[in-house]
């Protein structure tokens, strides 16, 4: 097998193990984050994949869309990003896209946006592309909290050949584990950086940021985004059941329409007993959609491993905390 | 003629007294610091050193240098920067980030030589002021990463004289916040095992083979890193008590700074009363345990959900 048949055979194999991280993406990630804030504002991420790894060596931000005042669209931002790899190309820096970051809030970034810039990037340029997911709360607290996500290939199959639409995914029978799959981070350092670490960690930096033994904000903060999600699934649970209501409701307008007809001996049409059960109630029916109550339970499953985490953690300090105070 | 140079003197004493060059701190964020070093190690083959600009701000004095990006020159017996490439980079990063002006230039390599001046001088002309230089030392000469800044001073009045100037050092930090000293952490952390793989293999064929296979590795869980702190925090107090018991038994002269310091740490720790903190830990011990069940809770009401879900689409 030739070396270009080899591309061509990784670049159909939809299998990612492992994505390799260069140290550099970290810290630009980090530091773009923390100018932005409160804004989140997502980058692109640049690298290549081998085998079945994908190796992330380089990064930048977008622009940040609050800061133009003026024309700064989809367009302009598209634009940005070639001119930013043309230019990267020319410093010898990976100029292939595989994938983008973006900063969250407590892991919340289960919602339909997200799911389509996502699809649009496993589709359009590499199905090995990924989404790397950084919660600045979480490192604040000194752990760094870096994630990596992509869409299954089963949500992928789904809408193969066909465009990204809602109605679509609220007809396949998904879990909400089906939708995306986490994949295991590896760091990976140059000699060159190593060596500055190695002179870095004499002076600068001692993290005791994680010995804090009380964190009770982020705890309130996960619970409040919790609680939040299961109100928001309650209303979706209401919206259902009254749905099914009015469905019962049309079913027995229809069956009565019919039962009739066929007693005065005449043959139906089902034009005729659209139009009647259309005249009987004044708004016609409207599915709820299911995409989202499963971005909501995936959003509640992910708060659920989060204090599950962050609890155990805690739990540990404590203990430690008393029996040290105990001896 | 007397009158020339009392105006030189003068003009010599107000730019002193504005660039005095001991005034200048220099702050520089380690993600500019693996920005260079990365740019170094993609460098076109044969290629001695890399240059690129610096951004950031001057803060009363304080220079606190944010970003960077690198730039193609090439020295031999022509020294070309690419100017065009500079400003479209720039242009480029101003647009994502408009708080970060350029603030100056920085160079692989730990001397400084006459291109140096001629690039300064590039920069000086790009933004009409005094540019920063940092160098760091990819040669690793004296086993350290030589991370110098410079500020350059024209020896002589006239801008375009070709007298020279010379090149001042300026004090320099490391400034690093929260996130960025956690994510440090996390490649240190990485950078740690890595050596202790090393050490650990045996000197036979496949130490390298395990090496090559170790340069990755991946991030560590909450406990380990919990674990490392706590070891660290072990290590420091350690080190602490034998300087301690090393002075009482006068074996060496003890530091009276150290002393002050040590005393301060001490007073700054809480008096705890054992009963109410007791109270406090049980307290949170109770409020954790609960939200666990809670959290355990919806996780298991989600799942019957998905159970009902999918008996109902089959």
């Amino acid at each position: 097998m030739n070396i270009d048949q080899q591309i061509e055979a990784d670049f159909n194999n939809p299998k990612l193990d492992v994505v390799q991280i260069d140290g550099i993406v970290v810290m630009k990630i980090i530091k773009n984050c923390k100018e932005y804030l409160p804004e989140l504002v997502p980058g692109q991420l640049l690298g290549i994949d081998i085998g079945t790894s994908l190796e992330v060596s380089s990064c930048f931000p977008f622009p940040n869309l609050r800061d133009q005042e003026d024309d700064l669209n989809e367009g302009g931002i598209a634009e940005y990003q070639l001119e930013m790899m043309r230019f990267l190309r020319e410093v010898n820096i990976d100029s292939n896209t595989v994938g983008w970051y973006t900063p969250t809030y407590l892991n919340s970034f289960f919602n339909e946006s997200v799911i389509e810039t996502q699809y649009k990037y496993q589709s359009a340029i590499n199905q090995k592309c990924v989404l790397l997911v950084y919660d600045p709360i979480k490192t604040a607290q000194g752990t760094l909290s870096l994630r990596c996500y992509r869409l299954t290939t089963t949500f992928m199959e789904l809408f193969r050949n066909h465009p990204y639409s809602r109605e679509r995914m609220d007809n396949a029978a998904l879990s909400f584990a089906d939708i995306f799959e986490q994949i295991p981070i590896r760091i990976h350092n140059a000699q060159l950086i190593n060596a500055l670490l190695y002179e870095l960690r004499d002076d600068s930096i001692s993290n005791f940021d994680r010995l804090n033994i009380g964190n009770n904000l982020y705890l309130e903060k996960v619970v409040e985004g919790m609680t939040d999600c299961v109100d928001s699934l309650s209303q979706e649970v209401s919206k259902v059941a009254n749905y099914q209501r009015q469905y019962q409701q049309q079913q027995f307008i229809r069956n009565s329409f019919i039962q009739k007809k066929t007693l005065e001996g005449q043959k139906v049409e089902e034009e005729e007993i659209a139009a009647h059960v259309a005249s009987m109630v004044n708004k016609p029916l409207h599915a709820p959609s299911k995409v989202t109550s499963l971005l909501l339970t995936n959003q509640i499953n992910n708060y659920c491993d989060q204090l599950s985490s962050f609890c155990g953690g805690s739990l540990t300090k404590l203990s430690l905390y008393r029996e040290l105070t105990n001896k | 003629m007397i009158k020339l140079l009392n105006i030189y003197k003068l003009k010599m004493q107000s730019e002193k007294s504005i660039f005095s060059p001991s005034q200048l701190t220099v702050k520089v964020h380690p993600v500019v610091i693996f920005n260079i070093l990365d740019h170094y190690i993609r460098r076109h083959d044969g290629q001695d050193r890399v240059i690129g600009t610096l951004l950031g701000y001057n803060n009363d004095g304080v220079v606190e240098i944010k970003n960077s990006f690198p730039v193609v020159h090439s020295e031999g017996d022509q020294i070309a920067v690419e100017m065009e490439f500079h400003r479209k980079m720039l242009d480029l990063h101003l647009k994502s980030s408009p708080r970060e002006p350029i603030i100056g230039w920085y160079a692989t390599g730990c001397d400084i030589n006459e291109n140096s001046v001629i690039i300064n001088n590039f920069y000086r002309e790009e933004m009409n002021g005094s540019p920063i230089h940092l160098t760091v030392d990819t040669g690793l000469t004296n086993d350290t990463m030589g991370i110098h800044a410079y500020q350059a001073h024209s020896l002589s009045e006239h801008p375009d004289s070709s007298l020279g100037s010379y090149f001042t050092p300026l004090p320099l930090e490391i400034l690093t916040f929260e996130a960025e000293n956690a994510g440090l952490d996390a490649l240190t952390a990485a950078d740690r095992s890595l050596t202790a793989t090393i050490v650990d293999a045996t000197a036979t064929a496949d130490a390298e083979q395990q090496q090559q296979q170790q340069q990755s590795i991946s991030l560590l869980s909450e406990l380990e890193s919990l674990q490392g702190s706590l070891g660290k925090l072990d290590q420091m107090l350690d080190s602490v008590a034998q300087y301690i018991a090393a002075v009482e038994k006068g074996e060496i002269q003890g530091d009276p700074r150290i002393g002050r310091f040590l005393a301060k740490t001490i007073q700054a720790l809480p008096k705890s009363n054992t009963h109410v903190m007791e109270k406090v830990i049980n307290n949170s011990v109770k409020d954790l345990l609960m939200i666990v069940y809670i959290a355990s809770l919806t996780r298991s009401q989600l799942a019957v959900a998905e159970k009902v879900r999918q008996s109902l689409n089959f």
